[in-house]
């Protein structure tokens, strides 16, 4: 068995370049860590702790972000499927024959400038719209249930709803046409609402992350006192110290980031999965669509952008209280 | 090249631990500094390295007035000092080549361009061995040597050392002062803040200023620009 899983990983060794790979890996590893030698050492202690802060810090701002965009989406979505699209409701009226009242509602809309279509709604779809209230059974014939009527509104001409609203109580017992303008505006403020609330906490979040790298930047300053001191007297410019500070906190708030985006992305992963999926019944899905997480991207870059550029204000502010 | 005019120093409302220090160094010239401890030598030295203004007089460094000099053209100034910290000051997390080093990798020079003479001049100071070893392993004269390497890399046109012997066996002390003569021989002007009279007595030609009490008074003029060592002294 052994000598047979030997011969494997021998198959392996050579069908892939695993000595290069290994090679390249060490290799990119090597110049990593070249690019993050700084003359200043990086403060131990503080190291991880300051990663967890700002990665949580990126963990809500991508949580904040997806949220944002995927609002945005849904709402466009709804707003969307609704538009051109209005529904006229006809209530059963004692004495009155269903059918009498539909076939002359879908007379007058037919008649009607603007509308592009009107089409009853079958009674088994109507059935699955009472489903989640009624439970799936059977109905007795007698019961009168309301009908509907889909109509498509002809973009090329503007219909009078309102004039059409008129006609149609007026001449058919029972009838309403709903143009679904509440339910869109109650939707348009409550995506606003909800965006407002992710964009306001993203900017707290910003301004947190802020203060956390200006606080840590000047407690990584005094902890390195001595060697700014010395760099200073052997010729070093400001601009060259500020650089190291910078840099320390390029790749913190790279790595920082990295790790919230990740755990975030994991997150909403889950929350799609478990609470979101394609949506049921006039509910359209709640869980974050797939074009979102690329944008998670931009959060380890714009985490390592704050961090450099709070970093170089903050040691240039510093150090330009010294000799 | 360097001219104190009448100058005095304190240290934030403190008394005055300097009064009226007037001297003149000449270019190339080899300069003793001694007194006792707590005397000022080392606040003298500070302000001779530009970490600290004058409280009054005048200080001419290159021809530039120290006094009113802005912040952002200081450093061009202090890349022309070499110092010698009392207490080293060498950065504990770096090599021995990386600290010497500093200097000109502060100027953004490419490594490249300097490593090979870094490299060299450790050997020269004798820590050939020793490049990659890290201030913490090393013995006070290996970390002298590192000092006095890290102070001459860039070629300054001044060289500062404070107590330059004073963490050293006379033996090595010997040896250090030879590299300093070595320096200054090439041009090098130095100043050697030292409690230890026998360095002074060793040498001849050098000037010598005695402080007390914050009060610099010059002993012995300098005969010449180069200076040299009294015969005998380094058998």
């Amino acid at each position: 068995m052994r000598d047979r899983i030997a011969a494997i990983w021998d198959r392996v060794s050579d069908a892939l370049p695993v000595e290069l790979l290994g090679k390249a890996l060490r290799a990119t590893a090597s110049r990593l860590a070249a690019l993050q030698a700084t003359v200043i050492p990086p403060a131990d202690g503080a190291r991880w702790p300051l990663h967890l802060v700002i990665a949580v810090m990126c963990f809500l701002a991508s949580v904040a972000l997806g949220v944002t965009l995927t609002v945005a989406h849904v709402a466009e979505e709804w707003s969307s499927d609704l538009v051109g699209v209005v529904t006229v409701q006809v209530k059963p009226r004692p004495n009155v024959e269903m059918d009498d009242q539909m076939a002359r509602a879908l007379e007058i809309l037919r008649e009607t400038p603007g509308i592009a279509s009107a089409s009853r709604v079958p009674a088994a779809t109507s059935a699955e719209l009472l489903e989640p209230w009624l439970g799936s059974i059977d109905l007795p014939e007698d019961i009168a249930v309301p009908q509907l009527i889909d109509v498509r509104l002809d973009p090329a001409h503007e219909a009078d709803l309102e004039a059409l609203a008129l006609i149609l109580a007026d001449a058919v017992p029972g009838a309403e046409l709903d143009d679904h303008f509440r339910w869109k505006s109650r939707l348009t403020a409550f995506a606003t609402s909800l965006e407002g609330l992710s964009l306001a906490a993203l900017f707290l979040i910003v301004a947190a992350t802020i203060s956390i790298v200006v606080f840590a930047t000047r407690a990584a300053m005094e902890a390195n006192r001595e060697i700014i001191e010395v760099l200073h007297l052997i010729g070093a410019k400001d601009s060259f110290i500020a650089r190291e500070f910078q840099s320390q906190f390029f790749w913190v708030g790279l790595r920082a980031g990295a790790i919230g985006a990740v755990a975030a992305a994991l997150v909403l992963i889950m929350l799609t999965v478990f609470a979101g999926g394609e949506g049921e019944f006039f509910l359209p899905g709640l869980g974050v669509t797939w074009t979102t997480y690329p944008s998670l991207l931009l959060v380890p870059v714009l985490a390592a952008l704050v961090a450099v550029i709070t970093a170089r204000v903050t040691a240039q502010s510093v150090l330009g209280r010294a000799l | 090249m360097i001219r104190f005019e009448n100058v005095g120093m304190r240290y934030g409302m403190g008394p005055e631990v300097l009064r009226d220090v007037s001297f003149e160094l000449n270019s190339g010239s080899l300069n003793f500094l001694t007194g006792p401890s707590g005397a000022g030598k080392s606040s003298l030295l500070r302000l001779m390295y530009l970490a600290h203004r004058p409280s009054r007089g005048h200080i001419t460094m290159f021809g530039e007035d120290v006094n009113v000099l802005p912040r952002d053209e200081m450093p061009p100034l202090r890349r022309r000092i070499g110092v010698v910290f009392q207490e080293f000051r060498l950065l504990d997390h770096l090599s021995a080549l990386e600290n010497v080093c500093l200097p000109l990798r502060i100027t953004g020079d490419p490594e490249e361009s300097y490593l090979s003479d870094v490299k060299e001049l450790l050997t020269w100071v004798g820590l050939g061995q020793r490049m990659n070893a890290t201030p913490p392993t090393l013995s006070g004269g290996e970390k002298q040597r590192v000092a006095i390497a890290r102070a001459v890399v860039a070629r300054p046109n001044l060289l500062l050392a404070d107590e330059p012997t004073g963490n050293v066996d006379p033996e090595m002390g010997i040896k250090l002062l030879r590299l300093f003569m070595e320096l200054n021989r090439m041009g090098t002007t130095i100043m050697i803040a030292t409690h230890d009279m026998s360095l002074v007595e060793r040498t001849r030609d050098a000037a010598h200023l005695h402080i007390d009490h914050g009060q610099l008074t010059v002993e012995r003029e300098a005969a010449g620009a180069m200076a040299g060592l009294a015969t005998g002294d380094l058998q």
